[in-house]
């Protein structure tokens, strides 16, 4: 039992990852307005929320307008639910106007806020009529719920972040074990690593198309498309390529020596053209994915503690899965050399 | 009120899609209203999918392989 | 070293010009990739679509013009080669003979290019800097396509190996062209642009390195 402590390891941190990944609340956030042009004088419009509590905060509901760090506040004209409120805005007749981003917070939610809003439209500003003055107060939540950051567009899909994510983690780290192998086979050759490399590659190529086809489905469902022109999406493609390409490449030469040999070589010429595709290419484009400007995405702001307490288990977890699956492998593809060879591979 | 109740609900349908701007099919429209809970579940079945789907393989080529093995047992 | 490089260029160059199917073969495979892209497009408007259209003859170019550099070899002078070169000098004289083809073959394909399609896209003023991209772009595909085509020359299927291992590992280097051509037909200055040029040296220089470390696994036989 003792020395299978990392599988006891692997089983407990992915039922802790599945458990929480579906239990965790998302954070109350704001989904959107009915309507988001404003016009000058008295506008009412729907703001809604997800997971808020409009009605049960009552009266401590507090709505603001900024621009350029000025605010204008809102009034409260009525709270439909916990999720819809009726706000009233009073705009003034003359405005340099163009963006509005609107913040609510209250008692029990704290302070929530919504990019962009309101747009209006754009008069010259006269002298002295400037967004009248109005002081916000911040709130910060009654309580501290354990949650996970709400994010537009994204909303409760960030929780594919302790599933599609890891994929690729998993599947770089066994790809990893795959090119050490090619590396020791071609310092000495020996039939052990060129198994050893075989069966991460084809572990890891399952850990590929779970990662591709999952990340189509959330694309679909965030992005809009099943496929989108990015960088790590590119890349992603690339590596199953290149994989498929060292599998069939290992399938067209007959001599065991000479096919552990030149895969080998193939093997670390495509290792390192993958590490400069994946690390250095999508820090020079732009793409949709996080760390970029202007996507839906997690930042290093957005990976919050609550969403790092889930993620990194669920990264070592998925990682220690593909360990074990890619350990199983080779040691069933021993056993068939050895039995219908009889070589003792060891 | 009411049609402003009403102006919501379209609004929060068409939240999710605003990024694509595509057209919605019902499928996707149910993807959408529940707050894409069910995309979540989709991923994880998928991969919960394909790692049963590798483990069914692989238990087929151990098959193959102790089927080899009686038989060369009985044989001798 | 130097003087055996050297001299194994020049034996690459004869040896290509005594077979002239081979060198007149693949030029003429560039002609009537443009040519057919000419009848099909007549004039071409779109700087991106220009642009793309470019690099795939060129593309394709490289890999019937580099894929097969070791496929040709006679049993007797691979031999004899084992025993007289080192597998450095080899790979260094192969990669910088298929830079100079491939400079050759991208310079013939854009004229031609030029003269059926046109060049309309193409500010006044950027084809210096668009040249340059097309160079790198020509000795990146025949630095990089060459340990493929070494590869694949070692497996029993023969060259039609080098696609499908070629194509996706050339698409970060189609990619940079990519990005860096587009920005000269743009008309972003050359100062805003040489980032991707500079990267491009790179990834040039990275593979060469490691096409010369891992040769000589290749090499014995």
């Amino acid at each position: 039992m003792l020395k299978h402590w990392w599988k006891v390891l692997t089983a407990v941190l992915l039922f802790y990852v599945l458990v929480m990944s579906f239990m965790v609340k998302l954070d109350p956030g704001l989904i959107g307005v009915d309507q988001t042009r404003l016009e000058a004088g008295v506008n009412e419009r729907i703001v809604a929320g997800a997971n808020t509590h409009f009605a049960k905060a009552k009266d401590s509901n507090q709505i603001f307008l900024e621009q350029d760090s000025v605010y204008l506040c809102a009034e409260v004209a009525e709270v439909l639910s916990d999720g819809q409120v009726i706000v009233r805005i009073t705009l003034p007749d003359s405005l340099r106007l163009s963006f509005f981003n609107l913040y609510v917070n209250n008692d029990i939610d704290g302070t929530m806020s919504l990019a962009n809003a309101f747009n209006a439209p754009e008069v010259p500003r006269s002298p002295g009529a400037d967004l009248p003055a109005c002081v916000p107060q911040v709130k910060t939540a009654a309580y501290a719920p354990f949650g996970f950051p709400f994010q537009p567009v994204i909303f409760e899909t960030i929780r594919n972040l302790m599933f599609h994510v890891p994929m690729w983690f998993s599947m770089f780290f066994i790809m990893l074990i795959s090119f050490i192998s090619s590396l020791r086979y071609l310092a000495k050759p020996s039939r052990e690593m060129d198994l050893r490399a075989l069966n991460a590659v084809r572990v890891g190529l399952v850990f590929a198309v779970l990662g591709l086809v999952t990340g189509a489905v959330w694309a679909r469902f965030t992005w809009g498309d099943w496929w989108v022109n990015d960088p790590q999406l590119n890349g992603a493609l690339v590596t199953f390529l290149i994989y498929v390409g060292y599998m069939v490449l290992r399938a067209s030469i007959e001599d065991d020596q000479k096919r552990a040999r030149v895969a080998a070589v193939a093997n670390i010429f495509a290792y390192v053209i993958l590490f400069i595709l994946l690390m250095i290419l999508p820090r020079f484009t732009e793409g949709l994915h996080p760390g970029k400007g202007g996507n839906p995405g997690f930042n290093s702001y957005d990976l919050d503690s609550s969403l790092r307490a889930v993620f990194y288990p669920a990264v070592i977890g998925w990682i220690l899965l593909g360990y074990w699956m890619y350990r199983l492998r080779l040691r069933m593809n021993r056993l068939e050399l050895q039995l219908y060879y009889g070589e003792n591979v060891k | 009120m009411s049609s402003k109740k009403i102006a919501l609900i379209l609004a929060l349908t068409v939240a999710g899609a605003r990024a694509g701007a595509t057209t919605v099919s019902p499928l996707e429209g149910a993807f959408f209203e529940s707050a894409k809970i069910y995309v979540v579940v989709a991923v994880a079945v998928l991969i919960l999918g394909g790692i049963f789907a590798y483990l069914i393989a692989l238990e087929r080529k151990l098959k193959k392989l102790e089927n080899e093995v009686n038989q060369r047992n009985t044989a001798k | 070293m130097i003087a055996r490089i050297l001299f194994l260029i020049r034996h690459e160059a004869r040896l290509e010009l005594r077979q002239q199917h081979t060198l007149v073969g693949i030029a003429l495979f560039a002609l009537s990739t443009v040519y057919l892209c000419y009848q099909a497009f007549r004039t071409l408007e779109a700087p991106e679509v220009w642009n793309a259209l470019l690099w795939v003859i060129i593309l394709f170019t490289a890999f019937s013009a580099v894929g097969k550099s070791f496929q040709q070899q006679a049993r007797g002078l691979r031999l004899y080669l084992y025993w007289t070169v080192r597998p450095q000098e080899y790979i260094i004289a192969k990669v910088v003979y298929n830079m100079l083809l491939m400079t050759l073959l991208s310079v013939i394909a854009f004229g031609a290019y030029a003269l059926f399609i046109g060049t309309t896209p193409l500010k006044a003023g950027m084809g210096g800097a668009y040249f340059i991209g097309l160079i790198f772009g020509g000795c990146g595909f025949a630095i990089l396509l060459t340990l493929i085509a070494a590869i694949a020359a070692q497996s029993d299927s023969g060259p039609g190996l080098t696609a499908v291992l070629g194509l996706p590992i050339a698409i970060p280097l189609i990619l940079l062209l990519n990005e860096y051509n587009t920005n000269v037909l743009k008309g972003v200055p050359f100062s805003e642009n040489d980032q991707n040029l500079l990267l491009l040296a790179v990834l040039n220089a990275g593979v060469f390195a490691l096409s010369y470390l891992l040769f000589p696994y290749l090499w014995r036989d």
